[in-house]
């Protein structure tokens, strides 16, 4: 037996698309959107509803504009993003050492 | 608290889940931070310099180069800002060695345009001491952006600038001089630009990773 908790990892990050989000916007300075998609093989859709959810928890950025009249979205990962990105690293970390012990 | 074989679970995922992370990033990180047209205009315009000094010289016009190589300065300062202007918007993913890269240019590009201003205002160097320190200038360029674009074969291209700049001290006959300098324009300038273009093209068209969710 150990006092391992699995569950202390966050959530937000913690699925497939959302992980991989992160670690595209952790690699790079701001992405646009299509670059993001084609990164990780998402769908417009898909992905549009993982980037909602991380934006609101604060861990990504927005900026819309317009580019010879497309609208382009670019992102980028905020401060608070970075921290807990780096802090389930961590975790991830965490858990192969203690199943070393 | 839980038992040992969900431990080995956890882990076994952990690991997984950082490989992953791993991978997305080294794909991520793995962008042309330049499509190499910057180096292509630049060598056409340089050449151009030199076909319009080769022509002022040998046909007695009496324009000077140094107010051709202002002039070619101009141009290609110009293009830039149009460049930053318009590539900037349409740039699909800013890194932190694109923003490196542009500022090591444009820094090289303004050094090097104000020691071509210093014979204007002070009788200090001669001309073609002048065209060496721009030369070296280059070769600066040229060395940093080899680490920071991860194109290391650029490095020997710093190492053909800095040498030219050396020989340019030697080589005082304008005729040659400007063979040579042309010569090294195509060879490290435009078809090194051309390659990174390609490349850069090439990951374009690509697009998509290799990355399944």
């Amino acid at each position: 037996m150990t006092d391992f908790n699995y569950h202390e990892i966050d959530d937000v990050i913690h699925s497939r698309i959302r992980t991989a989000i992160m670690a595209v916007l952790i690699s790079v300075d701001e992405a646009e959107f299509t670059f993001i998609r084609e990164k990780i093989n998402a769908t417009d859709g898909n992905l549009s509803v993982h980037l909602k959810k991380l934006e609101e928890k604060g861990y990504i950025s927005v900026r819309k504009e317009f580019v010879e009249r497309k609208p382009l979205s670019r992102y980028r990962i905020t401060d608070t993003g970075r921290k807990a990105f780096e802090e389930y690293i961590k975790k991830l970390e965490n858990i192969i050492k203690s199943n070393l012990k | 608290m839980i038992d040992s074989n969900q431990v080995h679970d956890a882990a076994d995922r952990a690991e997984q889940e950082l490989s992953f992370i791993k991978k997305v990033m080294e794909d991520s990180k793995k962008v042309t931070v330049d499509n190499g047209m910057g180096f292509i205009i630049w060598g056409i315009i340089s050449i151009s310099g030199i076909i319009f000094t080769y022509i002022d010289y040998y046909m007695n016009i009496g324009i000077g180069s140094l107010y051709i190589w202002i002039s070619v300065f101009a141009v290609g300062i110009l293009y830039i800002l149009i460049s930053v202007y318009r590539g900037g918007k349409r740039e699909r993913v800013k890194t932190l060695a694109g923003s490196i890269l542009g500022s090591v240019w444009i820094s090289c590009l303004v050094a090097s345009g104000f020691m071509l201003l210093i014979p204007v205002f002070v009788d200090l160097m001669p001309s073609n001491v002048t065209l060496t320190t721009v030369l070296f200038t280059i070769g600066i360029g040229y060395y940093i952006s080899s680490s920071v674009a991860d194109f290391k074969w650029i490095r020997y291209n710093a190492y053909v600038w800095w040498l030219t700049g050396f020989l340019n001290l030697i080589l005082i006959f304008p005729h040659s001089q400007m063979i040579y300098l042309g010569s090294l324009l195509i060879f490290f300038q435009i078809i090194p630009g051309l390659i990174i273009y390609k490349r850069w093209k090439k990951e374009i068209s690509a697009g998509k990773s290799a990355l399944k969710l």
